[in-house]
C-alpha cells in the first residue's frame, strides 16, 4: 500500500512538472527560438541549441524557484554552448557549403540593408555576437547581459564597443553613415 | 538612446528573426534529450568514480619500513626483475624534484606545475599545458565541460557535453569527444598548436544514453574510442583517424593504448591482454590473469599492472614489460591495522622510468614517484581530505 501511495505521489509530481514545463515551453518556444537562431545563424544550429537548453531546463525545473528567471536560464545555456570553440569549429566543418548562410526572412519594407547588416553580425566572434543579440534584439541591460554571460558589465561594454567598431569597419559606406554618436560611445 | 548604427543593428536583427515562428519541439522531444543528458551524466560520473580510487582494506598486517626490497627475485623472472617493494610515503625520501606533470589539488583548488603552485578559478579534474595556456575538464554534476584557458586561467572557450580528456603518455597530444547532436565528434590535436587542425571523426549517435569516450592514442593520428549504446548497453570500439572511422569488432574492454608501439591493453572478465591495434584478428601478444592493466610508459616499453583483489581493489601495482608481460618491479602498499590504504588507479608516467601515483592512507593523500629501479619518493602530501574524498589528481603533460 505504501509503495502504491508513494508511486502515485511521484506520478502526480511528474504530471505537475510536465504540465508546468509544457505551459512554459508553449509560451516561450517561438521567442527563444528566434534568439537561438540569431546566436547560431542557421536553423539546424538553433534547434540544437534550444533543444539542449530546454532539456537542461527540464532537468533543473524543480530547483528553479524564480519562474521569472527561466528565460535567463535558457539564454545562458544557449549562449555558453554557442560560444564553445570546438563546437564552432565543428559547425564550420560540418556545415561548410557553397551557399551563403541563411539570411532569415525579410519583410517587404527591408531595403536589403537589414540582410547585409545581419551578414556582418554573423561574422562577429561568438561572444561579441552574443552581446549584440542580447543588447539589440533582446534589449537587455548591460547588467542583465553580464549576468547571462557570466562576465562583468565592463566586459559587456567593451565587447559591445568592439562589435560595433567591427561592424562599422566592415559595413559599406551606405550602411555606415558618419555618426558622431557612435564615436562618442 | 541608440546611435544610427545601433538602430540599424536593432532593425536588422528584428527583421531577420521576427518572422520566424518556429516551435519545433514537443515536451516529449525535450524529455528524450533530457534523458540522454541524464544517462550521459550518470555514465560519466560512474567512470570518474571508477577511475578515482582503488582502496585496499588490509587485515592484520604490520607496518613495514620505507621502500624495502623484501624479496629476492624469483628465478623464473627476467634477469632485470627488481623485486617487491613496499611503499610508505610517510617515511619515504622526500623528493627535491617536483612532479614533472600537472598535479591538481582540488581542495584548494590549485595546480602544481614544476616548482610553481598556481591557484585555479575552478576545480579542474584534469589540466594539461595546451597552446599558450591550458586545457582542462570540469565535472559539473557528472557532465563534463572542456575549457581552453590562457596562461592566467581565463576561459577562452568551453565545450559542454564533452568527455574527459585523454592525453598521450608523452603529454604532446590531447583527444576528446563531444556530443554534436546527431553524432559524436572525435578531436585529436597537438598541444603545441603547430599542426593544422585535423578533420574530426564522427561516431554515430544512438538511443538515449549513448556515450562515446576516448580511450587512448594508438598512434599520433589514431584515437581509440569506445561507444556505449544507450539502447542495449553494449560497447563497440573504433579507431578514429582524421575523419575516418575503423571499427574494431574483436576488441573488448580496452583500458589504455600506446601510440609508440601501436598496442592496446584490454581486459576481459578475469584476465588482461596486450593486443596489436592493427591486427585483423585481435590476437593477444600476451595475456595475464594476475593484473588489471593501466597506462603504457611514454616509450611504450612498460605498462602498469594493478594487483587485483577479490573485491576488485588494488593493494599494489607492478611495472610490466609491455612486450612480454614480465614484471620488472612489484610495489605493494603498507598495511597498518585499521587503516584504509590504497593507490588510485589514475597513475601517470612522468618519464619512461618513473610513475607518479596518488597514495591514500585514511584521510591523508600523497603523491609518490615509483621508479622502475624500485625507488620510492614522496613528491607531495600529505593533503588531508574528508573520508572518501579525493583531492590530488595527476594529468599527463610536460611542465618540466
Amino acid at each position: 500500500m505504501t509503495t502504491t501511495l508513494v508511486d502515485m505521489g511521484t506520478q502526480d509530481r511528474r504530471r505537475d512538472k510536465d504540465a508546468d514545463f509544457s505551459a512554459y515551453m508553449s509560451a516561450r518556444q517561438p521567442a527563444l527560438y528566434r534568439t537561438a537562431y540569431l546566436l547560431a545563424g542557421d536553423h539546424a544550429g538553433a534547434e540544437d541549441l534550444l533543444q539542449n537548453a530546454f532539456a537542461k531546463l527540464y532537468l533543473s525545473w524543480d530547483k528553479i524557484r524564480d519562474r521569472e528567471a527561466l528565460d535567463g536560464y535558457v539564454r545562458r545555456i544557449m549562449v555558453n554552448e554557442n560560444n564553445s570553440l570546438w563546437r564552432r569549429a565543428w559547425k564550420r566543418r560540418e556545415h561548410t557549403t557553397d551557399t551563403m548562410p541563411e539570411t532569415g526572412t525579410h519583410d517587404a519594407y527591408d531595403d536589403g540593408m537589414g540582410g547585409q547588416v545581419w551578414s556582418f553580425v554573423q561574422t562577429l566572434p561568438p561572444k561579441q555576437r552574443a552581446v549584440v543579440v542580447l543588447r539589440y534584439y533582446e534589449q537587455l541591460s548591460e547588467a542583465e547581459i553580464a549576468d547571462v554571460l557570466g562576465i562583468s558589465p565592463g566586459t559587456v561594454k567593451s565587447q559591445a564597443s568592439r562589435a560595433l567598431a567591427a561592424l562599422r569597419a566592415r559595413a559599406p559606406q551606405s550602411l555606415n553613415p558618419h555618426e558622431s554618436g557612435d564615436e562618442a560611445r | 538612446m541608440n546611435t544610427p548604427l545601433e538602430d540599424r543593428v536593432h532593425d536588422a536583427l528584428h527583421r531577420t528573426a521576427d518572422p520566424l515562428q518556429r516551435a519545433p519541439f514537443t515536451v516529449g522531444d525535450v524529455r528524450t534529450r533530457a534523458r540522454r543528458i541524464q544517462r550521459r551524466r550518470a555514465v560519466a560520473a560512474g567512470a570518474a568514480v571508477a577511475a578515482v580510487l582503488a582502496v585496499a582494506v588490509p587485515f592484520g598486517l604490520t607496518m613495514t619500513g620505507p621502500a624495502q626490497r623484501t624479496e629476492v627475485p624469483p628465478a623464473t623472472q627476467t634477469p632485470s626483475y627488481v623485486g617487491q617493494v613496499t611503499i610508505d610515503p610517510r617515511s619515504a625520501e622526500v623528493s627535491a624534484t617536483p612532479a614533472g606533470v600537472p598535479l591538481l589539488d582540488l581542495s584548494v583548488p590549485s595546480v602544481s606545475a614544476g616548482s610553481a603552485q598556481l591557484d585555479l578559478p575552478k576545480p579542474y579534474e584534469q589540466l594539461t599545458p595546451y597552446r599558450d595556456g591550458w586545457i582542462g575538464t570540469l565535472n559539473v554534476d557528472g557532465d563534463y565541460v572542456v575549457d581552453v584557458l590562457d596562461d592566467s586561467f581565463t576561459v577562452l572557450d568551453e565545450t559542454p557535453g564533452a568527455s574527459p580528456l585523454v592525453v598521450s603518455p608523452d603529454g604532446q597530444r590531447v583527444a576528446s569527444t563531444f556530443d554534436a547532436g546527431d553524432h559524436w565528434s572525435v578531436i585529436n590535436s597537438d598541444v603545441a598548436g603547430e599542426e593544422l587542425e585535423r578533420p574530426w571523426a564522427s561516431v554515430p549517435d544512438g538511443p538515449v544514453g549513448t556515450v562515446v569516450t576516448p580511450v587512448g592514442f594508438v598512434s599520433a593520428d589514431e584515437v581509440l574510442v569506445s561507444r556505449l549504446d544507450g539502447g542495449d548497453g553494449t560497447f563497440s570500439y573504433y579507431l578514429a583517424d582524421g575523419d575516418q572511422l575503423e571499427p574494431l569488432p574483436w576488441l573488448d574492454q580496452p583500458t589504455s593504448a600506446s601510440p609508440v608501439t601501436g598496442t592496446i591493453a584490454a581486459q576481459d572478465d578475469s584476465c588482461a591482454a596486450v593486443l596489436d591495434a592493427h591486427s585483423s584478428s585481435g590476437a593477444a601478444l600476451w595475456r595475464t590473469c594476475d593484473h588489471v592493466l593501466g597506462p603504457f610508459s611514454p616509450d611504450g616499453s612498460l605498462v602498469v599492472g594493478f594487483t587485483p583483489t577479490p573485491g576488485g581493489d588494488y593493494p599494489g601495482l607492478s611495472l610490466l614489460d609491455a612486450a612480454t608481460g614480465a614484471s620488472r618491479v612489484d610495489f605493494r602498499v603498507t598495511m597498518p591495522k585499521r587503516h584504509v590504504v590504497g593507490i588510485a588507479s589514475q597513475v601517470v608516467w612522468e618519464d619512461d622510468e618513473h610513475l607518479l601515483a596518488v597514495y591514500t592512507d585514511n584521510a591523508d593523500q600523497y603523491v609518490v614517484r615509483l621508479g622502475v629501479d624500485g625507488s620510492v619518493e614522496r613528491v607531495a602530501g600529505p593533503v588531508t581530505v574528508e573520508s572518501g574524498e579525493y583531492a590530488l589528481r595527476l594529468t599527463p603533460g610536460d611542465v618540466g
